[in-house]
């Protein structure tokens, strides 16, 4: 049966040139999980948001959506609140009350449902999503991840028929991401909700989507199964970046038969490319010695020149903390304890680990907002308290935090990003340099933007181009690839590898591990207050079986060494020559 | 916690009752009992020994409420000695000493309902009747720490991104103007997205009701009725005069048939809160040995 259905909708943004969307037609079926994929700013937030009659926003609209068989313009309020639920990115700004039962409550309130009702339906609620040990907390004290997963509670409590969600986990780390993500499955196959959701993790949804549509500047461009993604694919779509890594690999060898989207299919593809050659034992050889050919270089011989100075001269390092110890609270937990960690002039240096293992703390506590209690930290061989006030933050370190919202004090962003350089440059140079460096992002588009009228992905870009025109020697980035499309991440590596031309140290914290293999030079864990585990990156990521890329587990042991899909490529070719 | 499981109707109902009489006449015999309560049930329900900080403040509001009165205040008989041509009044000493008595019984009362009728609770209360305000009360106390928050998030951020400049105090000033202004653009935005939110999930809609997790049961009806029939009792002997004192010219307490029931009543009903606590914490005691 059809629940929705959406007929040559076309869509204008008053005082916009161009329609958001053009004539989009798509039916989603009942009981369907449907994914709706495309680059940020391709008009899914605002597909999603005319679905939802009362959030649709203003503008010039032709077409017609039905659901349930009703025309939109006159389906009843009641029936659209109740049978319609919506999911957005931040999980801050949907919360409305001050404690979890009062928001579980809240929309059973709005539609006059009675107490002993309200009482059952909640209970029934918080006991599916296991929010019960949290029942009576403030929700200003939940988790990001708990806070989204309350969002997706307080609207399942309406049992509506479609949910719709607009890339609920872009503000998640990886792990919360998971956990909101197998819980909205469980909803979908339980409760048989009709799902339509714009997600760009696509290696954990799309096992679980039956359709896909993909939108292209405002026009569906494809609409059908999962496997007829692979089409598109292998064509070379701008979606290929952000496929699954054996999704990625089964292009970049030119594989015959169906897509392949987990590691363990990923793993039986290269198995076979494996056997339809020479002997095993021959190609591991080989793939070992194309390996250390393919790698890039330039990193590699970086970190072996860097290894070899670094017990010579000490001078070398661009911030070097030894036995740090941090604590918020005078009666507190050590945050940092005997954390020592050294970062080499030049080098991009990621740091891995866990939610509250101390990767944000240590950052700020090199960018000097945050001061340890014992230990030392030197930065450019100079002492981190000898730096003046504001010193620091004058061409020696920058900082994106993890908000980019943050970064962002005026009401347009070009004026923000003007407002970053040396008051003691000239203004057309300043406008100058501005410029530079926004196209090198491509975020020239965004210039003349309010800052919180930009997507989440596009404030990131922005934020970027204001730290990076403060110049610093040592650029610390904090979850820079956090709510990004694959093309944009691709564009911040470009950046990335422009930065160590111009040899400026960089501190990247970060979840994304695939982010972490293709750029970073040094690789260190973060775990119980200090920093272990600092390895060359292939070493780090070969070494490590479980908190590794999804490409090194497929090569495994058949390609040992091999850490992103590239890699595996090269080492492929290698054992056919 | 035995008072977890009284509505919250209830438990503002009691507190109520001890501190108004207390406040409202000058029988030295309530701040007296209701201080007596009120030590007693701290010493039954206060988690973790007061902070020599507290007694020492406590210590020295008393003080001062006791020095003050007779030092400006010289009416009263019996004189007891002469201050710089003043003369101190033993009535005057003892109505400051019944003051302190009262402010500081207060106080502590304060300190127990806040510490029983959560912010939570008082939403609970207030629902039933001024539902949007309560919506409105919830949501602001939302938005606090988490204005807070932000705020700090962005002072930090701004910090790493030299806003402030090098520490010279015009710098200082307008970056933290900037981050101040910047921060009430972000509340109004924020506030456009719940709305929302709210909208999305059906606000707005007629026949709105309210949900409580606070169930009105046999015992809480139990305890209000008591607590009704004790109030009566003692407001009446206030309106007859029967708690009524005079500490000028001299000491003068005037009696009549419901001063003694009067005094017994409210003495009941400031005991009941220590009591209560106690014959639970046995009861808990008991069963537990049993398991």
């Amino acid at each position: 049966m059809e629940l929705l259905q959406v007929e040559n909708l076309t869509f204008t943004y008053p005082d916009a040139k161009k329609p958001a969307l053009t004539d989009v037609t798509y039916t989603v079926r009942e009981g369907t999980f449907t994914v709706l994929c495309g680059a940020s700013g391709c008009g899914k937030s605002t597909l999603l948001h005319l679905l939802k009659k009362e959030l649709a926003p203003f503008g010039k609209k032709s077409g017609s959506i039905r659901f349930d068989g009703t025309d939109y313009e006159s389906l009843d309020s009641r029936v659209s609140a109740s049978q319609i639920g919506i999911l957005m990115q931040d999980p801050d700004s949907q919360i409305v009350a001050d404690v979890v039962w009062q928001e579980l409550a809240f929309a059973l309130e709005n539609l006059g449902t009675e107490r002993s009702v309200i009482r059952t339906r909640v209970a029934e609620m918080a006991t599916y999503f296991g929010i019960e040990s949290w029942y009576h907390k403030r929700t200003g004290e939940l988790s990001g991840g708990q806070k989204q997963l309350l969002n997706l509670a307080s609207v399942m409590t309406l049992s509506p028929r479609l949910l719709l969600l607009d890339e609920p986990t872009a503000q998640l780390d990886p792990i919360a991401a998971g956990n909101f993500l197998s819980m909205l499955e469980r909803v979908h196959r339980e409760l048989g909700v009709t799902v339509l959701i714009a997600e760009h993790r696509l290696e954990d949804i799309l096992p679980m989507a039956d359709r896909v549509l993909v939108l292209t500047d405002g026009a569906l461009t494809l609409d059908g199964t999962v496997d007829s993604l692979a089409d598109a694919v292998r064509e070379g779509h701008p979606l290929l970046a952000g496929m699954p890594a054996a999704a990625r690999l089964w292009k970049l060898l030119g594989m015959p038969g169906d897509m392949p989207l987990s590691v363990t299919e990923g793993r039986e593809m290269l198995r076979a490319v494996c056997a339809s050659n020479v002997t095993p034992k021959a190609s591991l050889n080989n793939a070992e010695t194309a390996i250390s050919k393919a790698t890039p270089d330039t990193a590699d011989a970086a970190v072996s020149e860097t290894r070899k100075s670094k017990s010579a001269d000490s001078a070398e390092s661009a911030a070097s903390l030894s036995e740090v110890y941090f604590r918020y609270e005078r009666n507190g937990k050590d945050v940092l304890r005997d954390c020592s960690v050294d970062i080499q002039k030049g080098e991009h240096f990621c740091l891995l680990g866990g939610n509250g293992s101390g990767k944000t703390t240590l950052l700020h506590i090199i960018a000097g907002i945050l001061r340890p209690y014992a230990g030392s930290c030197r930065l450019f061989g100079k002492k981190l308290a000898a730096y003046r006030s504001g010193e620091l933050a004058n061409g020696i370190t920058a900082l994106l935090p993890q908000n980019p919202k943050d970064v962002f004090v005026t009401e347009c962003v070009k004026e923000d990003w003007l407002l970053a350089c040396k008051t003691t440059v000239p203004e057309a140079e300043r406008e100058e340099t501005v410029r530079r460096t926004a196209e090198m992002l491509g975020a020239t588009h965004l210039a003349d933007c309010h800052p919180y009228d930009l997507s989440g992905g596009e404030q990131q870009k922005a934020a970027l181009v204001k730290v990076l025109l403060r110049k610093p020697k040592l650029l610390l980035l904090d979850e820079p690839t956090k709510g990004l499309d694959a093309r944009y991440k691709e564009e911040l590596l470009a950046v990335l590898k422009k930065l160590k031309d111009e040899s400026v140290t960089v501190l990247t914290v970060t979840h994304d591990l695939d982010f972490a293999a293709v750029s970073a030079d040094r690789v260190g864990l973060c775990f119980d207050g200090g920093v272990t585990a600092v390895k060359p990156t292939h070493e780090f990521f070969t070494e490590n079986s479980f908190y590794t890329t999804a490409a090194c587990r497929i090569a495994g042991k058949m390609f040992p060494g091999a850490i992103t899909c590239e890699e595996i490529v090269e080492a492929v070719k290698g054992e056919q020559a | 916690m035995a008072y977890e499981r009284i509505h919250p109707a209830v438990l503002v109902a009691y507190f109520l009752s001890v501190m108004i009489p207390a406040v409202f006449t000058l029988h030295p015999m309530m701040p007296l009992m209701a201080l007596a309560g009120v030590v007693l049930l701290l010493l039954l329900t206060e988690p973790a020994p007061p902070r020599v900080r507290t007694i020492i403040w406590m210590s020295l509001l008393f003080l001062a409420v006791v020095i003050t009165n007779p030092l400006f205040n010289h009416r009263g008989r019996t004189e007891l000695f002469f201050l710089n041509g003043h003369a101190i009044t033993l009535e005057a000493v003892l109505f400051g000493l019944r003051n302190a008595a009262c402010v500081i019984a207060v106080l502590l009362w304060c300190h127990c309902m806040n510490r029983f009728v959560t912010g939570e609770k008082w939403l609970a209360i207030l629902g039933r009747h001024l539902p949007k305000t309560a919506l409105l009360v919830s949501s602001a106390m939302r938005l606090v720490p988490l204005l807070r928050k932000r705020g700090e998030e962005m002072r930090k951020s701004q910090q790493a991104l030299g806003l402030y400049g090098d520490g010279d105090a015009m710098r200082q000033l307008s970056g933290g103007a900037k981050v101040f202004s910047m921060l009430v653009t972000w509340s109004l935005d924020h506030a456009v997205s719940v709305s929302a939110s709210m909208k999305a999930r059906g606000y707005g809609l007629r026949g709105r009701t309210t949900y409580s997790v606070y169930r009105f049961r046999r015992e809480d009806a139990i305890l209000l009725t008591l607590l009704i029939a004790a109030d009566a009792l003692v407001l009446t002997a206030l309106a007859g005069k029967a708690l009524s004192f005079d500490f000028y010219p001299v000491l003068n307490g005037s009696r009549n048939a419901l001063t003694v029931p009067g005094l017994m009543t409210y003495g009941l009903v400031v005991l009941f809160a220590p009591i209560w606590e106690g014959r639970n914490r046995l009861l808990w005691n008991c069963y537990r040995s049993k398991i």
